[in-house]
């Protein structure tokens, strides 16, 4: 066999769910790798199962739970390498409603061995075994983060509801204002109602405005999807690990576990109601005693500062140590939670006294404080519940926009070209400098909206301005 | 029995209009053997509608077709009665030259070039019919009972296709008004199995200039300077001829108010749609009815006689209206119509099915240039023609076809849209069509375009030179620039503070200072005097390519970023039913148009990202299957 063949490379086969996270009809779970269709079958009783089933054949089934019960009717299809998206062996399992069974699908092929993928990773399998050349990587470079192609579509497909009626109405906006500059360039010797340079810049501003805010709501959306990252830090021994494990042992959807992105830190990923929360134990944050612990200190430091929300581990049985105000001043900035363990234990010491919630609350005024025992499991689904409100802000996990990383990033693209403009305009270098920059964020709204701008430009002219000779 | 001419062509151009003549003309400058077939000699690059040229996004197809060695700039130049530049305020990108021109001198300007050029024979006679075989042109035949051989064949026929003209309740078989249409060419075209589609323009009546007060109205002249569409040109101060500034009033739209129901238009009786951007007065008074007045200018035609064209008027209503319409307007109380306006509406092959160098897919060696492809404007329809010209004699040589990048030219970017998505109305050329409008400037038209003129012999040496020394005056200044020094003074901020600009603290180069906003070369070589300055237009050429440096550059990695898509090219005979995953209205709309490139077909519209994204895909897997086969043959 030829050795470039893609298939013959010895990988682990991913997972992940290929469709944007939210409200649609199906939902598609994709596995790609070389045990792709043997986990698959494991899981669905099919009318034939998928090892007996041509390539490309779709096969109707039952998704079963971890009891041999039935609880999705399911449709599934596989790939043969290398004529599948990756050049890998590929399943898709399509599930009805939302994500919630579609989450339980998955978790289900986790169990079985199959391994969380990453962000990109399909198309980076695709890339690596020869599917599409580095133009191409390149040229999905925008869509990297969305796991596939289907997922983009599917995006494009569930686009209603919040996203696209706020995206349009700053469209409509952008056009508007794009129509009155082009239609004075276009057209100098009508007369014509273009304002002047100073009311252009403030709606500029205005519509800039709205896009920052539908980027926060955005990025909120995107953080619920794509996970959480959450540093559990503390300082040592005060029940960090055992946080760690009453939360993975509590959750029965133990995901899996994921070297993180450095070698010595493990990520380990559940889920809570649909959202992936990704934890890392940042053990020894805190004075190294050696040059080992240095490195492991200065990793731990790196996932404190990358980390969406951060739990603070306080030990309820001991008074604040300085490391504790440290800690307060260190995360009054940033987002977290603060988790007072072992408030439940007897002080170590009479005289000593504790660390109660109150005396955190004085540290830090505006932080949700919550009791625990990460020994007895209890205020666990608080603290879960305190996380995921501290990211989706009052707890209202809609409020975030299901948008993609690929939607994400045409929103930032529309923001910078229209400050561009305002420069060009503050700086007397021209309209048609200005008007460029409104142009190309107009095709990056329309881009996010999935609309050809062809004539758009022209129709809202033609049909607001009379000109033409 | 028809007459075969026994002399064979390289190129022969069906028209003598815009298109017609820069076709033959360029054609013929490359050596090729040129037949021009005009159906009334006297009629040559007439200008039926206003006899103006340029604007944003016109005058760039003019100054490019100078560059690329094409006639209309001169033509222009030589005619002009009154030149003046648009959007000077609005940025480097958007200003353009406009003149009035003579209708008669632009005709005698085009009428000598075309008789007096080698290896171009120009005859009057009227196509009848397109002789084809295979698949291929083969030549022509005409009302004369004549049949021509040629290699390559050029459709140029403006308006003139089953053209039908329309004055209120009258309507009759013409071309422009009073001119002999052509009647049978348009079948025979449906015959060769091209697709062909009816749209309509009108224009405005023309009145005596004797008849009318112009003394209450503004009047607008010509610029103090001298000013040139042509590269080589002088450009002169040009005198004496003004337009006049007049409006329609509650009045004039009550008349046509009460008047619609005998509009062609509103009867249903043309097919075609019009342009919206060239709306009919009485299109205006319907679709914004809450403007009580439109602007109107009052503009001479000629020289040589006193007529006057009513720009922004243009009606097909019948022609009592018409008369009663224009005594509303002030100045215009007792003027006589020398020539009513009316609606011509005509056939146009849908462009969509010709390729990026005008030659129809359809047929090969068959090329359309001009209002036939659906477009409008004299500056258009002269750009498509010297486009055409030069791809039909490269054919005729063998040699492959030159195609203009929408980044390269508003040319390109003209074809482009035409042949990609087509039009329904008459295309005009406008600067926000144009996503690259900061590269595609007026003052670097040559620098584009004229490299690609002088490859394919259309720009001499004498010309080429001029221009060479053009160029090299401006880079030996603005590497000047980068390296002179120029210290704070009192003097010189005292001008910066004039201009709005903060006061200079410390020594900056000169060029440094000229990105100053609002800070222009004239300033800044008072204070760092130049061996050799720029003169006038490369002033402007050295100041934007300086102080839009940023923003130009910007632009060109976009364009790279882009160009990817643009060198990935589609195989003519890709089987785009096996692609799976395309939208059935994406496959369909890339089975008819057959894209050249992945950038192209990208540009279809409704074909979407993910589309290409999966052809893109596709064809890599096509190629490494390719790669494979190969590399199993050689074991």
């Amino acid at each position: 066999m030829d050795s470039r063949s893609p298939h013959s490379v010895t990988q682990d086969t991913i997972a992940a769910i290929a469709t944007a996270w939210g409200e649609a009809g199906i939902a598609i779970v994709r596995l790609s790798g070389p045990e792709a269709r043997r986990l698959a079958d494991r899981q669905l009783v099919l009318t034939v199962p998928l090892s007996g089933t041509p390539p490309r054949y779709l096969r109707n089934g039952f998704l079963l739970d971890e009891k041999g019960e039935a609880i999705d009717q399911v449709l599934a299809v596989w790939f043969a390498p290398p004529k599948s998206y990756t050049g890998e062996e590929v399943v898709e399992i399509h599930t009805h409603g939302g994500t919630l069974v579609a989450q339980k699908c998955l978790e289900l092929l986790l169990c079985r061995g199959a391994r969380l993928a990453e962000p990109g990773e399909f198309t980076k399998r695709a890339f690596l075994s020869g599917r599409i050349d580095l133009t191409q990587a390149e040229a999905v470079l925008g869509i990297i983060r969305s796991r596939s192609d289907e997922a983009l579509r599917a995006a494009a497909r569930t686009l209603k509801g919040e996203l696209a009626s706020f995206a349009r109405d700053i469209y409509d906006e952008l056009l508007a204002l794009s129509g009155k500059m082009e239609v004075s360039l276009d057209f100098p010797e009508e007369d014509l109602p273009y304002g002047n340079d100073e009311d252009t810049g403030h709606s500029l501003l205005a519509i800039r405005q709205s896009l920052e805010d539908l980027l926060d709501r955005c990025a909120t959306g995107f953080l619920l999807r794509e996970g959480i990252r959450v540093a559990i830090v503390g300082r040592p021994n005060v029940g960090k690990s055992s946080l760690l494990n009453a939360l993975l042992r509590e959750s029965r959807a133990i995901v899996t576990a994921i070297p993180g992105t450095t070698r010595d830190l493990i990520e380990e990923v559940l889920t809570y109601r649909g959202i992936p929360l990704r934890l890392v134990d940042t053990a020894g944050l805190g004075d190294p005693s050696d040059e080992v612990e240095a490195i492991g200190i200065s990793l731990a430091e790196e996932a404190f500062k990358n980390a969406d929300v951060r739990i603070w581990v306080a030990d309820g049985s001991t008074p604040p140590a300085p490391f504790d105000f440290d800690m307060a001043e260190r995360l009054r900035d940033l987002v977290h939670v603060v988790a007072v363990n072992k408030s439940d234990l007897p002080p170590g010491r009479e005289d000593t006294g504790r660390t109660t919630e109150e005396a955190i609350s004085e540290l830090l005024p505006e932080s949700p404080v919550l009791s625990i025992s990460a020994k007895k499991g209890t205020g666990l689904d608080n603290l879960k519940d305190a996380v995921v409100s501290s990211i989706a802000g009052g707890g209202a996990l809609d409020s975030g926009l299901n948008a993609s990383a690929r939607q994400v990033n045409e929103i930032r693209a529309a923001i910078g070209f229209l400050r561009d403009a305002s420069e060009a305009l503050e700086s007397g270098l021209g309209q048609d400098i200005a008007g460029s920059g409104l142009a190309e964020a107009r095709s990056a709204m329309e881009r996010l909206l999935g609309i050809t701008g062809d004539d758009t430009l022209l129709d809202y002219i033609f049909s607001q301005f009379c000109v033409g000779k | 029995m028809a007459a075969v001419c026994d002399k064979k062509y390289d190129v022969i151009v069906v028209g003598g209009g815009h298109a017609g003549c820069e076709a033959a003309l360029a054609a013929a400058r490359m050596g090729a053997a040129v037949l021009q077939l005009n159906l009334y000699l006297d009629n040559t690059a007439l200008m039926p509608c206003n006899p103006s040229i340029g604007g944003p996004a016109k005058g760039h197809l003019v100054r490019e077709g100078s560059a690329l060695g094409g006639e209309q700039a001169e033509a222009a130049d030589r005619s002009a009665m009154l030149v003046r530049w648009l959007n000077t305020s609005k940025g480097p990108a958007v200003q353009a030259l406009r003149a009035q021109c003579d209708l008669r001198d632009y005709a005698a300007h085009y009428t000598l070039a075309v008789e007096t050029q080698k290896n171009l024979d120009v005859h009057q006679d009227v196509v009848t019919d397109l002789w084809t075989e295979k698949g291929r042109i083969r030549g022509v035949r005409t009302k004369y009972g004549l049949v021509y051989e040629g290699k390559t064949v050029v459709l140029a026929t403006g308006t003139y296709l089953g053209g039908k003209v329309y004055i209120g309740e009258d309507s009759f078989a013409s071309g422009p008004l009073g001119q002999v249409p052509s009647e049978e060419l348009s079948r025979s075209i449906r015959g060769a199995g091209l697709e062909t589609a009816r749209t309509r323009t009108d224009t405005t009546p023309r009145l005596h200039m004797d008849s009318l007060d112009l003394s209450s109205l503004t009047a607008q002249g010509s610029a103090a300077e001298p000013l040139a569409f042509s590269l080589w040109g002088k450009g002169k101060i040009h005198e004496g001829y003004f337009c006049h500034l007049t409006r329609s009033n509650p009045l004039t739209h009550g008349i046509i108010r009460e008047n619609l129901h005998r509009s062609p238009l509103y009867m249903g009786w043309m097919e075609g749609s019009g342009p919206r951007y060239c709306p009919s007065i009485e299109d205006k008074v319907i679709k914004f009815p809450e403007k009580e007045s439109h602007l109107i200018f009052l503009e001479p035609v000629s020289r040589g006689n006193r007529e006057v064209y009513v720009q922004n008027f243009s009606t097909s209503l019948p022609y009592d209206v018409q008369l009663a319409m224009v005594h509303s307007l002030p100045g215009c109380a007792s003027a006589h119509i020398t020539r009513p306006g009316y609606a011509i509406e005509y056939d146009y092959v849908i462009p969509t099915q010709l390729h990026p160098y005008l030659e129809t897919k359809r047929v090969e060696g068959l090329f359309c240039a001009g209002q036939i492809n659906g477009t409008s404007g004299y500056e258009e329809a002269a750009a498509q023609g010297l486009l055409a010209g030069i791809n039909a004699a490269l054919k005729a040589r063998g040699e492959e076809p030159v195609v203009l990048s929408r980044s390269e030219a508003y040319l390109g970017v003209l074809v482009d849209d035409l042949v990609t998505k087509g039009t329904k109305e008459p295309y005009r050329m406008l600067t926000s069509r144009c996503e690259h409008r900061l590269l595609l400037r007026h003052d670097n038209a040559d620098r584009r375009l004229s490299p690609i003129g002088r490859k394919i012999g259309l720009i001499g040496d004498e010309r080429w030179n001029v221009l060479l020394a053009r160029w090299k005056r401006i880079d030996t200044e603005a590497e000047r620039l980068e390296k002179a020094k120029i210290p704070p003074s009192e003097g010189l901020n005292e001008a910066l503070a004039a201009l709005g600009s903060s006061p200079l603290s410390e020594t900056v180069s000169a060029a440094d200072l000229l990105r100053r906003p609002r800070v222009p070369y004239s300033l800044v070589e008072r204070f760092s005097p130049s061996p050799e300055p720029p003169r006038g237009e490369e002033v402007q050429a050295l100041e934007v390519e300086i102080k839009y440096e940023g923003y130009i550059e910007r632009q060109h990695r976009q364009v790279a970023r882009l160009s990817r898509m643009e060198e990935v090219r589609l195989p003519s005979g890709l089987d785009y039913s096996s692609i799976s995953g395309l939208l059935a209205e994406s496959r369909q709309k890339l089975e008819a148009l057959r894209p050249l490139t992945l950038g192209q077909a990208g540009r279809i519209s409704g074909v979407t990202p993910t589309d290409i994204h999966l052809l893109s895909v596709y064809l890599n897997s096509l190629s490494r299957r390719e790669a494979d086969d190969e590399e199993y043959q050689a074991q």
